[in-house]
């Protein structure tokens, strides 16, 4: 699992970022640190444990690779490829993803709470066991994807395509939703009130 | 330290594994059963199962502690002196535990049942049915909900944001995304909590 060491600076509550005792806002040269970050990703195929807190990624290829306890807390990611990839125990929480593409990828048991989700391709993906809620998702498709279990609550779901996807046992109580469509979709098994908790 | 998932179908339930590779040694929360593929993780790691944390004393939780028990010699630690008829060390609210090479914190949080724990592993929330993702525990009246909801702002969302709540149901979670958006938090929602006969309660 990530680190939980507090960042090294008096009274800054963040975590501290791969490898340093500092969070990355608190780094004396945080491009450095994020340089050495985004090397690592791109040679290794396999990341375990890393915290990358508040990074950001723009352009990268990261495509067939796997992620396993690693904490992308509150990091941008912009143009970003993780077509094919496996996130186990993950969390993306509070992070901001534009134009990327998750297609194919298998996400299992990772949160994406309070994340702010733009023009992202979920399709053909396994998102078993996820916590998008909070999440303000825009633009975004999640067609022929299995959802098991995975939460949509007090989210806003604006023009986004939830279509020939597993529901089975979805919480999907957003907030707010426009423009969603789920059809083909087995609507039926997901849990859409509060008064059919399954819990 | 390495923290393994098990999703059980018996209850929908969540099993955590966490295993700590220098000292070889880890332990079970909420062995809601314990099949070949948990077994094989502990036996592939080397692990030598010492301790098993219950969050509180639903079958859909602890029916694996009599296989669990017949393979491993493991202190289970619950709220009660004994679980599934095996005796166990009681816990108490505020208490902490040495074990695994690990130091285990303990908070009571009764509302779901009078004998609901939280354990905190480093910066790992083992929430049990206390929270899930988005809702808190269900409950069978409106005190015991008011109950909850109140231990829970002050005894585990006052904690930091990027703790990680790791639930008995349900996907992960942490304690900032819980302190914005949980349902069961909202003001006015414990007090319209009614009885309900539920068979996964």
């Amino acid at each position: 699992m990530h680190t939980f060491q507090r960042c090294a600076e008096p009274g800054c509550s963040s975590l501290s970022f791969h490898g340093g005792a500092l969070c990355l806002a608190h780094n004396p040269d945080p491009a450095a640190a994020t340089a050495v970050a985004q090397t690592l990703l791109l040679a290794e195929d396999v990341g375990k444990d890393l915290s990358l807190a508040g990074m950001s990624f723009v352009g990268l290829d990261l495509s067939r690779r796997k992620y396993i306890g690693c904490s992308f807390i509150g990091a941008t990611f912009r143009n970003v490829l993780f077509t094919g990839s496996t996130f186990l125990l993950c969390f993306f929480d509070r992070a901001y993803f534009e134009a990327c593409d998750f297609s194919g990828a298998n996400v299992q048991f990772g949160s994406f709470g309070g994340s702010e989700i733009v023009n992202v391709s979920f399709e053909n993906t396994e998102l078993i066991h996820c916590n998008f809620d909070g999440a303000k998702i825009r633009e975004t498709t999640f067609n022929d994807s299995n959802l098991y279990d995975s939460r949509f609550i007090r989210g806003e779901i604006d023009h986004c395509d939830f279509e020939n996807c597993d529901l089975k046992r979805v919480y999907f109580i957003p907030a707010r939703q426009s423009g969603v469509s789920f059809k083909g979709s087995n609507t039926m098994e997901a849990i859409k009130d509060l008064e059919h908790l399954y819990l | 330290m390495k923290i393994y998932h098990h999703y059980s179908l018996y209850g929908f339930s969540n099993v955590y594994l966490v295993g700590n590779d220098d000292t070889k040694e880890a332990l079970v929360v909420d062995p809601a059963e314990m099949n070949a593929a948990l077994l094989g993780h502990i036996e592939k790691n080397d692990y030598a199962l010492k301790a098993v944390f219950v969050t509180h004393n639903h079958p859909h939780h602890v029916r694996g502690l009599k296989t669990l028990l017949k393979i491993y010699d493991a202190q289970v630690y619950a709220a009660n002196a004994s679980v599934a008829g095996f005796p166990c060390r009681a816990l108490r609210d505020g208490e902490s535990v040495s074990t695994c090479g690990v130091s285990v914190d303990v908070f009571s949080v009764p509302g779901h049942s009078p004998d609901s724990l939280v354990f905190r592993i480093d910066g790992m929330l083992f929430t049990g049915d206390a929270l899930h993702a988005g809702l808190i525990g269900k409950t069978l009246s409106s005190y015991n909900a008011v109950t909850l909801a109140d231990r829970l702002k002050s005894k585990i969302l006052d904690q930091a944001d990027e703790y990680v709540i790791l639930p008995g149901h349900g996907p992960p979670s942490t304690v900032g995304t819980e302190r914005r958006f949980n349902v069961g938090l909202e003001p006015g929602y414990a007090e319209r909590v009614t009885s309900r006969y539920d068979f996964f309660v």
